[in-house]
């Protein structure tokens, strides 16, 4: 009994050892170990996502593949050691996969406070940019409150002046071209004479202290005569006489830009040419007051 | 004494031989008696919808590793119906990792993706264009 026993031990250990003995020392890797053996490599490497954001998962791939190592040194040709090798390269693979999320989610989270930093700034911007809109448009106001005071005043002060002008002994009317004062030709030249006579400048004092302060009104001061002698020459007095009463004005501080002077000559009589009491009222200069167009 | 001694001998010899009878015995009856491996069923199942769940099928890389997990899940099966359950176990577990690596991708994927267009909207931001 004992002999037999020892021979079938014998037979059952025998080959078996030597079939290990000689698959440990000629069986290649299996590819899915060689596999399972770069993936782990690939995920370990400190400056990858894996290893910096799942470490776990890296360890975890680790144990797998040594797992793996360990089946191939015990038995290098069993399916176990493919399958384990299979599992390790998978959890190696899932690792890099995790680490890429969270690297996203990072960069997700980064972008996202990005934004809302923008946003924030926009917003603030857009504030800024509203109350300086706000600011501005109450300052117009208050410009354009001003404005309609002052407007409101040189009316008023427009008004007074005329009505002292009316009162010392000018002819003030209002017609659609604007304010025109009427001065008659006898007071204010010698007869065929460019010249202001003396008591002509008193009055036009008067009218220079009335106009001086309008400056939101354009004054356009005209020459005319009455029908006597020639068209042209009756046309030249008149520019004469209108530029010389306009310098006078100017010379009285009647702004320069808002004055002009025009020749009408006798083409704009107001009276009957044919009585001398009509041809001395054609004979004048009308200095007409015409308000800017308003805004 | 002669006989004496063979007799305590014979004895050895015997129990030996039961006790290697009884190991034999037991490799063999482990070897064929693994218990069929229903939780990893389970649990593969589980990773697959998962993985099918988070969109597995749209991202590449994803759905081939879903469709490996899925075959693998089959093949464990079939190995089960045919008693060989310590393979069939670790198919199943082959198919488990697949399902988790779909999951794993197809997330990865799906955040890159997220994190892309949220890029696209703070330069969108900055440069004053109305967000989206």
């Amino acid at each position: 009994m004992k002999k037999r026993i020892c021979k079938s031990t014998l037979w059952t250990v025998g080959p078996l050892l030597a079939v290990c003995v000689g698959a440990c020392a000629s069986t290649p890797t299996p590819q899915e170990l060689n596999d399972a053996r770069s993936a782990y490599l690939r995920a370990q490497q400190p400056d990858r996502a894996a290893m910096r954001f799942k470490p776990d998962q890296v360890h975890e791939a680790k144990v797998a593949l040594d797992k793996a190592e360990a089946s191939f040194r015990d038995d290098p040709k069993d399916q176990k050691t493919r399958d384990l090798a299979y599992i390790a390269q998978r959890k190696a693979e899932i690792a890099e996969a995790s680490g890429a999320n969270e690297e996203a989610r990072a960069q997700l989270a980064q972008a996202e406070q990005a934004a809302k930093q923008a946003t924030k700034g926009q917003l603030a911007a857009a504030g800024e940019m509203l109350a300086s809109a706000s600011q501005r448009l109450a300052n117009t106001q208050q410009q354009l409150e001003a404005e309609k005071k002052a407007h409101a005043e040189a009316d008023a002060r427009a008004k007074e002046a005329m009505n002292k002008l009316a009162a010392a002994g000018s002819k003030v009317s209002e017609e659609s071209r604007g304010t025109v004062i009427t001065m008659s030709g006898q007071v204010l030249f010698a007869s065929g004479k460019d010249v202001l006579l003396p008591g002509a400048q008193e009055k036009l004092s008067q009218v220079a202290d009335a106009l001086k302060d309008q400056t939101d009104h354009r004054i356009l001061v005209e020459g005319h005569t009455d029908s006597q002698g020639s068209d042209a020459s009756n046309q030249a007095l008149s520019e004469r006489r209108a530029q010389a009463v306009a310098a006078f004005l100017v010379s009285r501080g009647v702004p320069q830009s808002q004055i002009r002077a025009e020749g009408i000559g006798e083409a704009r009589p107001v009276a009957d040419n044919g009585s001398a009491e009509g041809r001395a009222n054609n004979r004048r200069v009308e200095i007409v007051v015409q308000p800017v167009e308003k805004r | 004494m002669d006989e004496r001694k063979g007799n305590i001998m014979k004895s050895v010899v015997d129990r030996a031989a039961m006790a290697l009878a009884f190991v034999g015995f037991m490799a063999v009856s482990g070897c064929s008696s693994h218990p069929p491996p229903n939780a990893k069923v389970a649990s593969s199942e589980a990773a697959i919808r998962a993985a099918r769940e988070t969109g597995g099928p749209s991202v590449p890389q994803a759905a081939l590793h879903l469709k490996l997990a899925q075959e693998q899940l089959e093949e464990g099966k079939r190995l089960m119906r045919d008693n060989d359950n310590e393979r069939a176990s670790y198919v199943l577990s082959r198919a488990e990792v697949d399902a988790e690596l779909a999951l794993a991708l197809s997330r990865a994927e799906d955040t890159k993706a997220k994190a892309s267009k949220a890029l696209e909207n703070v330069r969108a931001v900055r440069s004053g264009a109305p967000t989206p």
